[in-house]
């Protein structure tokens, strides 16, 4: 069962949160998050990352390259239809009453091979794949991501939220100079907006993480680090070491490329702005333009 | 056990670094040589390690009671988990 904590948390203007995980951004929040993240995206692209849009799913079968459903099954969203032959729609169309709880009845369902993103930068490597890269590869994207929680709380921990992901692609110390500078940017920002976040070292939520060699992994060498503001992480800085090289055959100088992302999970930036300084957007400092900031 | 009553265990250390890296010169891995950030040891390797350990010390070892020095060199393995006793 979802717990959620009440509602009563101080939510910008605009905002308007749901226990079942998800926000609705509206007005002068939405209009300040979009300034945010465009100036996110001009430090990117004077950098030379080029900009993708992709679509909210990805095949099961590039999440299953990276261990996804043995390492996070727990945070899992897979989109179900129904079966493509018409008996079977008829079936449903039959008897498609939701029952109290509002769950729709399930009885039968088409074969499903995809699961919606988890992570904004997850459809970058399987483009890159099986390709030696004769440079490093700067991307960019923005995703509306999903994970299923144990508990939701509007603009913090959310089932539905928007990720914007600088990802890095090429040697070990191409990859490492990139998360310096990533973490420079998260830096620059924060001190913009008058925030003043804490560098936390911290791990992915790995399922069972003490029969999972990942997560033993991060134990003996951290490989994610968070900008924490009002106890909640509103960025982090990851190095992946090879393991996107690896799974989708990138290349990189005669080795399995390395791979490193800057993440911004946008409405926290939304939860912590309101927290320093009110729920009012418009009497909020902007992020101003992509000039002075680097990459 | 200590590993220091029996240099085999830094040899089997040794032996399992090798192993998983075919290509390393053996003079050149000494024990201080950095097995995680230089990734002589892996994410696909590390349980086996783990097993390694523990039956080099003949008893299991809380992957929980790990830190980031913990598996840094030979010598961090052997003082802290081998002879140190971490639980």
């Amino acid at each position: 069962m979802i717990r959620t904590e009440p509602l009563a948390r101080t939510l910008p203007r605009g905002v308007t949160g749901s226990s079942d995980g998800t926000c609705t951004v509206s007005g002068a929040a939405l209009r300040w998050l979009d300034r945010l993240d465009r100036a996110i995206v001009g430090v990117a692209e004077a950098c030379g990352a080029d900009q993708h849009a992709f679509p909210p799913v990805i095949p099961a079968r590039d999440l299953e390259r990276i261990d996804y459903f043995r390492s996070f099954p727990h945070l899992v969203t897979m989109p179900v239809t129904f079966p493509a032959d018409e008996a079977a729609q008829q079936r449903v169309a039959a008897d498609c009453a939701l029952d109290a709880t509002g769950s729709v009845p399930l009885r039968e369902h088409a074969p499903v091979r995809h699961a919606l993103i988890p992570a904004a930068c997850y459809p970058v490597y399987p483009m890159l794949g099986r390709s030696p890269l004769d440079r490093r590869v700067l991307v960019t994207t923005r995703g509306t991501c999903f994970r299923r929680e144990v508990e939701f709380i509007p603009l913090r921990r959310q089932w539905t939220f928007s990720m914007r992901e600088i990802v890095c692609v090429g040697t070990a110390s191409e990859v490492r100079e990139f998360l310096d500078r990533g973490r420079r940017l998260v830096e620059v920002l924060t001190g913009r907006l008058g925030l003043d976040p804490e560098w936390a070292v911290a791990s992915d939520p790995f399922f069972q993480p003490h029969r999972n060699p990942r997560a033993l992994m991060q134990l003996l060498a951290p490989v994610k680090h968070e900008a924490v503001v009002d106890e909640l992480a509103i960025s982090s800085v990851n190095l992946h070491h090879d393991h996107f090289g690896r799974a989708f055959e990138i290349g990189r100088d005669g080795r399995a490329a390395h791979s490193g992302c800057v993440a911004f999970g946008l409405e926290r930036w939304l939860g912590v702005m309101a927290g320093r300084w009110g729920p009012d957007p418009a009497r909020w400092p902007g992020p101003g333009g992509s000039g002075g900031l680097d990459v | 056990m200590t590993a220091d009553a029996d240099p085999s265990a830094r040899d089997a250390l040794r032996g399992f670094v090798l192993e998983l890296n075919p290509d390393l010169d053996p003079e050149r891995l000494l024990d201080d040589t950095p097995l995680i950030t230089e990734r002589l040891v892996t994410s696909r390797h590390v349980l086996d390690l783990l097993l390694l350990i523990e039956s080099l010390r003949q008893a299991p070892l809380d992957p929980r009671s790990l830190v980031p020095s913990s598996f840094a060199d030979i010598n961090a393995i052997v003082g802290t988990l081998l002879v140190g006793g971490a639980r």
